[in-house]
């Protein structure tokens, strides 16, 4: 009886059941894992996550360190692109200088920057501005390849066109040169942002100031298994929400290129 | 027609007579490599003329140095009398690669409004010139597409309707129907051939294809050579209109054509 009206639903109403079933699964698994190997370590079962999930959505402290794990994340991520895009562009502009500054660049990238953390907290104490520098020193580095990626990626056949048709210096930047080089932009913004919150919470984690990070450690310090995992998933779930307005941005800037664009060939 | 009046006054002579465009002892070098050489003609006003010959042998070079985008390394360029050190106001290029020519984030009507915005031409006239332009293209009903929502040929057609109404007196094309099939590059050499009727503009386009340069041109210059110089600059003298079946079947379309190819073939 039931699987008849599902065949005749619209696909939209088909996914969201498919997805559901899926994730009940998921939620299946878990509850036995955690009823089985996984009850000597104090492994919460879905429903008891869930339990500690609404206990904890009603506590001001719950929401007010997750918005400080946002505000240092995106703080952190608009120094980056501050200092990141004018250097990636200045870089960009002259192929000397995008030759000469390709291994500092592939070596600051690679540098882990959960590394140089002891130094930063010798150097800022548990405070923000260590998760704001932490964030900088790793995030910069996508926005700097993506921006001087971007200057060389400018069609010469456009640039043309803006000689030949005598486009003014603005018409120039605003019609030719910006979009262009947005969609390699925003590859790096979009790295730089995972990172950035990525970055903020393990600061917090690992350096013990305000925010979800330290939370976690809270609750890992005193064994409280429930509230990790509730902590752990808020931090999952900003990661999604992250992606999902990175998706919807993309779509309002950059509706005319082939990634996103419906309809109409190359 | 009004479209006429409108798009065409643009032309800077003002019924001034001789060539609008005068090249003289024209050459150029990469480095050590001569690409061009001595060469010298002229282009009469209301002229279509095509530059023909083997691919590698120059045109491009000629072209840009011929429109200014690249400055020679000997001789000069006149246009309307004055030296070309910079593409002038006066002249319109339709490049070979329209998809990377157009802006895929501008309308059709926006790609060919930009460079008028650009001039400072008001917001009613720019918009009215670029809807004739669009017209005499048969692209009226695409002004709100964009660019890549429209055929290869059709993208073309928007290249050469944001030349027309930049009101030039010289539209310079570069292989402007090399990247399309044959049917529509059929019907974009007519429709060249009509616009051009239609509002007296000088055409100088660059082509490998003989049939192409002969079917459109009162006058074909051969290039060749190493480095590259005036082979022949000779008048067609096929009657007008030309059409593509009846034109290109005359016993003189066919002569014209194997002289063209002797002449840009044999060193």
């Amino acid at each position: 009886m039931t699987r008849t009206p599902l065949r005749t639903a619209p696909p939209g109403v088909r996914r969201l059941v498919n997805r559901l079933l899926a994730l009940l699964v998921a939620f299946v698994v878990w509850h036995l894992f955690a009823r089985g190997p996984g009850s000597s370590s104090g492994f919460p079962t879905p429903l008891e996550s869930m339990e500690s999930a609404v206990d904890l959505a009603g506590t001001s402290v719950y929401w007010s360190n997750i918005a400080t794990s946002v505000e240092t994340a995106l703080l952190g991520l608009g120094l980056a692109v501050l200092i990141g895009l004018p250097i990636g562009l200045l870089i960009g502009a002259d192929e000397r200088a995008r030759r000469s500054t390709q291994l500092i660049l592939d070596f600051g990238r690679t540098v882990p920057a959960i590394a140089l953390l002891p130094l930063f907290l010798l150097m800022f104490g548990a405070t923000r501005s260590l998760g704001l520098v932490l964030i900088v020193v790793s995030a910069v580095w996508p926005v700097i390849i993506q921006a001087s990626y971007a200057v060389g990626e400018i069609s010469p056949q456009l640039r043309r066109v803006g000689q030949a048709y005598h486009l003014t210096r603005w018409h120039r930047l605003r019609y030719l040169i910006a979009p262009s080089m947005l969609p390699f932009v925003f590859v790096g913004l979009r790295i730089a942002a995972t990172i950035s919150l990525l970055m903020a919470i393990s600061s917090e984690f690992l350096g013990g100031s305000d925010g979800l990070g330290y939370l976690l450690l809270q609750a890992m310090q005193i064994n409280d298994t429930h509230r990790a995992f509730v902590y752990s998933f808020t931090a999952a779930l900003l990661g999604l929400v992250l992606n999902l307005v990175f998706v919807l941005l993309q779509r309002r800037v950059l509706w005319w290129h082939p990634s996103v664009r419906k309809g109409g060939a190359s | 027609m009004k479209t006429q009046t409108t798009l065409s006054k643009g032309e800077p002579d003002g019924g001034a007579s001789g060539p609008i465009m005068r090249v003289r002892g024209l050459g150029h070098s990469y480095g050590e490599r001569e690409v061009l050489k001595g060469l010298d003609f002229e282009v009469g006003r209301g002229e279509l003329m095509c530059v023909v010959g083997p691919s590698g042998v120059g045109k491009t070079t000629l072209l840009e140095c011929l429109t200014g985008l690249r400055r020679p390394s000997e001789g000069e360029v006149l246009f309307d009398g004055e030296r070309i050190e910079a593409p002038p106001r006066g002249l319109a290029i339709v490049f070979q690669d329209y998809s990377r020519s157009l802006m895929p984030w501008l309308s059709v009507l926006d790609n060919v409004v930009l460079p008028l915005r650009s001039a400072g031409v008001a917001r009613d006239e720019r918009e009215r010139t670029a809807r004739e332009a669009l017209a005499e293209v048969g692209l009226s009903d695409f002004t709100g597409h964009y660019p890549w929502q429209l055929s290869g040929g059709m993208q073309q057609r928007v290249a050469i309707a944001r030349a027309l109404a930049y009101r030039p007196a010289v539209v310079v094309m570069d292989e402007p129907f090399a990247s399309v099939d044959a049917q529509t590059r059929a019907d974009l050499e007519d429709l060249l051939l009509r616009v051009r009727e239609h509002l007296g503009i000088t055409v100088l386009l660059v082509t490998h294809d003989i049939d192409e340069a002969v079917y459109l041109s009162d006058r074909v210059l051969a290039l060749g050579g190493k480095p590259a110089g005036i082979r022949s600059l000779l008048t067609v003298d096929l009657p007008a209109p030309r059409e593509q079946v009846a034109t290109k079947s005359l016993p003189r379309f066919a002569e014209l054509r194997s002289q063209v190819y002797r002449l840009i073939r044999d060193v």
